[in-house]
């Protein structure tokens, strides 16, 4: 056999419709495909619009606001009116204003958390389930340790201990975050690392670090994304929490959880629902939001849906 | 199955290990000393002062951590830095409470999970499912204390038909009804999370088991839909919701110390947010150890029951056994 | 291509030396090793440059297990492999990175080998740059000419592996072995996930690489079909031992271990006057690889064992063209 003869051998199998005008095409059919599954998740694509407009509000709020948050007005505890569309505390700061500016507290806690403990998780997820052994059983077995203390309890915990406030809150929840993280990884990547295209990594002499971030870690990124969006949600919850009862971000810094926090006095709970209703309900709105995307994403990275 | 539990038992030990070091840990961070803690300060100050070197105030941190532990394990959890009473004792008083409370909400919302997961399965796209799922992302996305405060402000203020806090009214019988009436709004919130959580939970785990094979198979033999269902699948999709168990523990641990803080209920979790309050860092760990072997316990139980119900993994033990 | 009468005439590039290969079955509280499954169970092989040896056995006799040891995806439990006279058997894996240009394997599934994140310029120009084969500035034509060896069309470089068809993802397989250019290449069952219109191009696409570079191969398989076109030497392997090994000629006609005949039997025969001679059909199971029988592993389902056959192993004799471990070979 000559070589000419082989060189053309490839064509026996049809390669259907190719020219190279149209290189690119793989990329853009596969997230085509991503975005008509995620369309088909109406309250998802509705989640998109509301979490957009939040960060935008968060982003833009300097020049969004009516008044400056922490600007003290001359009318206390006002109903909402046409000068202060929401109303004003107890000190007869602007509610909008501060519900806007507080959008960029909820927001900045849930994404700065969650990145923390994603990286957290899955460097020792990827390390975990690729070595095996004992660097396995030690780092399951301290992830087990962290997830037997109560979630909230621990963080109440270590933020009486560190202390109150936004950077320490977001330090916190992602410092103590990352153990499902890891476990989610881990389990990944015990499956991936079986597959013939890691064998051929190590066959091919890659060292390492290269197979396990260059090649691993791009198969599990679909996992750690769905995660990551429900564990937005979750930070957001429990910073609003954790506000809620003082050990959060403090006044006079304004964010939704420390907003209801004034909802624990008797007069403000009875007659001026305008102090906590707006607040509770921009946290559920935004959680629901996430959680509708999460769900979406789900559907839509899961290599098992066919739709 | 004894090798299977023994091997569990093996691997939580470490693990409890590590829970207490992670505490000690927390505490030396802790403003105060771990071993100062275990002292109660209501001692003359020499026999404290004595009491402290017996302790080794001034030892290196690993024999401290020693001297912690082997306290710990004779049941001497420390002192409370506010009120001098024996941490383990005013644990043991207030956990009653927060058992009966925690225990309802969790078994309430499983029954509520179960029926509403596999219902909305079986009738995927109906108008049920719909209001199961978006139901079940309410329940986790309303922040439980805000909806506590929705009821209150709902039941307590404005109907005025159901208490607002506490766990019987003052000067009241303290009888069944008495607390079950006080039960009310903290297990609506409680269980309105654990629902959440697990609708969604229940529900694919039953789809996945409904695209099965083995139940294709069994409809095509003719079987009734109500038996493929009820008999083939339920079975088969809820072995997973037993270790749902084992997680739940723990979050409602957290959900406890807020709800309870919000209710005034007498349980630990207000024991624990009045603590952090007064920085009473003895009651705190003691606290979060508690819990923590709480949560061990729980998973460790989750464990093995779900080997016993799933045959799969009883037969591997029971063949290593004999062999 | 090489026939069987320069085989011995140079040095072997690779030997197997009593290599033994056992997963530990761990049970019981404590994790012990309680017992091991022998999956290479003491072979000795040779191969020799410019050669390809077929490997043939059921699954589960230890074939590939051999192929991943040598390319060091296993680490042997016993025995040394030498190559080029070098033992790797015990090398880090550090020491062995620099040995795995050198050692290269082609995969069964080409549907799992190729990372589906990656693009086929990618797949083929990582090794190309980690392993500084070619300067950086020419690693783009060097992947034009891979895919051109490999019959695939230069458009190809920058698709995904799942836009091309089992055939044409093992070629890029293949590619990709090559691209260190290696002198052993293991080919563990490459053409049996494919269709059977297209296994007989790759293997012709392999004849003509081992022509064009001087391949050395360890072509795996577990039918005698694929082996016999691409084989000089064909080795058959029972419960992770060799029974027979010989030129492709000696195993066809003159098959001397009743396993290897009721291989040979399974095999369907195109020739209509050879079809009614007497077949030899197994009966009964492969044994577990856990315990093995006692002397020859296949005495439990030889249809010509007698009592010497339970009692000793045989050992593996003969000449350079044709061994076979039986005491009463072709009976």
């Amino acid at each position: 056999m000559n070589l000419d003869k082989n060189s053309n051998a490839g064509q026996d199998e049809p390669l259907i419709e190719w020219d190279a005008g149209s290189s690119l095409e793989g990329e853009t059919s596969s997230s085509k495909l991503f975005i008509r599954r995620f369309k088909k998740h109406k309250l998802a694509v509705i989640g998109i619009f509301v979490i957009s407009i939040l960060a935008l509000c968060a982003l833009f709020a300097p020049w969004l606001v009516p008044y400056n948050p922490n600007t003290i007005t001359d009318s206390f505890s006002s109903a909402p009116s046409s000068q202060h569309l929401l109303g004003t505390d107890q000190i007869g700061r602007d509610q909008l204003s501060r519900l806007i500016y507080a959008a960029r507290i909820s927001l900045s806690v849930g994404i700065g958390a969650i990145l923390i403990s994603a990286v957290i998780g899955t460097i020792l997820g990827l390390v975990s389930g690729y070595y095996g052994g004992w660097i396995d059983s030690i780092i399951m077995r301290v992830t087990d340790v962290f997830m037997s203390f109560p979630y909230i309890m621990l963080i109440l915990v270590v933020a009486s201990i560190v202390g109150p406030g936004l950077t320490n809150i977001i330090l916190i929840l992602g410092f103590l975050g990352w153990p499902s993280v890891a476990r989610l990884v881990r389990g990944n990547v015990l499956s991936i690392k079986e597959t013939d295209y890691v064998k051929a990594s190590v066959v091919l002499g890659f060292r390492t670090p290269r197979i396990l971030f260059m090649h691993i870690l791009p198969n599990t990124i679909a996992p750690i994304l769905i995660y990551a969006t429900s564990g937005v949600a979750g930070a957001i919850l429990d910073e609003a929490a954790l506000s809620f009862l003082g050990l959060g971000v403090q006044p006079p810094t304004p964010s939704w959880g420390n907003m209801l926090a004034s909802a624990q006095s008797l007069t403000v709970l009875t007659s001026q629902p305008w102090l906590w209703v707006p607040p509770g309900v921009m946290i559920i709105l935004c959680v629901l939001s996430i959680n509708f995307i999460g769900d979406a994403l789900r559907d839509a990275l899961d290599p098992k849906n066919k739709k | 199955m004894f090798n299977y539990v023994m091997r569990r038992i093996l691997i939580a030990l470490p693990v409890l290990f590590g829970v207490t070091i992670i505490n000690f840990i927390i505490m030396r961070m802790a403003p105060g000393n771990p071993v100062d803690m275990l002292v109660n300060p209501k001692l003359p100050a020499a026999a404290l002062e004595a009491k402290k070197i017996e302790l080794g105030l001034n030892a290196p941190a690993y024999e401290q951590y020693w001297n912690w532990l082997t306290n710990v394990f004779q049941g001497n959890l420390g002192y409370s830095m506010i009120t001098y009473q024996s941490v383990g004792k005013m644990i043991g008083e207030h956990m009653g409470p927060t058992l009966l409370l925690m225990g309802i909400s969790l078994i309430l919302g499983i029954l509520i999970a179960i029926p509403l997961g596999v219902l909305s399965a079986t009738k995927q796209y109906s108008k049920l499912d719909y209001f199961a799922v978006t139901g079940s992302f309410l329940g986790i996305s309303i922040p439980n204390f805000f909806l506590a405060l929705g009821l209150i402000y709902v039941f307590s203020l404005h109907y005025k038909i159901l208490p607002s806090g506490g766990m019987t009214e003052l000067g009241g019988s303290g009888g069944f009804m008495d607390v079950l009436v006080h039960l009310i709004l903290p297990v609506i919130v409680l269980t309105a999370n654990v629902a959440g959580r697990n609708i969604r939970y229940v529900r694919s785990s039953m789809l996945e088991i409904m695209g099965q094979d083995y139940l294709r198979t069994a409809r095509a033999k003719g079987l009734r839909e109500f038996l493929v269902v009820n008999k083939h699948a339920m079975r088969n999709a809820l072995i997973p919701i037993v270790t749902v168990l084992g997680m739940e523990i723990p979050i409602l641990f957290g959900g406890a110390v807020v709800i309870e803080q919000i209710f005034s209920w007498p349980g630990i979790g207000q024991m624990t947010m009045s603590a952090i309050l007064s920085r009473d860092y003895s009651m705190i760990m003691g606290l979060n150890l508690v819990a923590a072997c709480i949560v061990i316990a729980a998973n460790l139980i989750t464990d093995i029951a779900y080997a016993l119900v799933d045959p799969r993994i009883k037969n591997s033990y029971q063949g290593a056994a004999a062999k | 291509m090489n026939s069987h009468n320069n085989v011995e005439s140079s040095p072997p590039l690779l030997t197997l030396d009593h290599l033994k290969k056992y997963y530990p079955i761990r049970k019981g509280i404590l994790n012990r090793i309680v017992d091991n499954v022998k999956a290479v169970d003491g072979v000795n092989l040779s191969i020799f440059p410019g050669e390809t040896l077929g490997l043939v056995g059921e699954s589960g006799c230890g074939k590939s297990t051999i192929g991943r040891s040598i390319v060091g995806l296993e680490k042997p439990t016993e025995g040394r492999i030498l190559f080029d006279g070098k033992d790797i058997a015990g090398l880090s894996t550090g020491e062995m990175i620099s040995l795995r240009s050198q050692l290269q394997i082609v995969f069964q599934d080409p549907y799992s080998s190729l990372n589906p994140r990656k693009r086929v310029s990618e797949l083929l120009a990582e090794p190309l740059k980690v392993h500084r084969i070619v300067p950086d500035k020419d690693v783009s034509k060097e992947v034009d000419r891979l895919l051109d060896i490999v019959g695939l069309p230069k458009n190809s470089r920058n698709r995904f592996p799942h836009e091309f068809s089992g055939g044409q993802r093992q070629r890029i397989g293949i590619a990709r072995a090559l691209s260190l250019k290696p002198r052993l290449i293991v080919c563990d069952e490459p053409v049996s996930a494919l269709d059977v219109s297209i296994q007989a191009q790759v293997l012709n696409l392999l004849k003509d690489l081992q022509k064009e570079f001087n391949l050395t191969y360890l072509f795996i398989a577990h039918g005698l079909g694929a082996v016999r076109y691409i084989s000089d030497r064909i080795a058959v392997m029972y419960l992770g031992k060799i029974v027979e090994i010989g030129t492709t000629k000696e195993i066809f006609e003159n098959p001397q271990h009743p396993y290897t005949r009721a291989l040979l039997d399974a095999f369907p025969v195109t020739n209509p006057r050879l079809r009614n001679r007497k077949k030899t059909v197994l009966q009964g199971d492969v044994p577990s690889p856990v315990n093995p029988p006692m002397g020859c592993r296949f005495h439990t389902r030889c249809p010509q064992a007698r009592a010497e056959c339970q009692e000793r192993e045989p050992e593996l004799v003969g000449d350079g063209l044709h061994s076979v471990a039986c005491y009463f070979p072709n009976e």
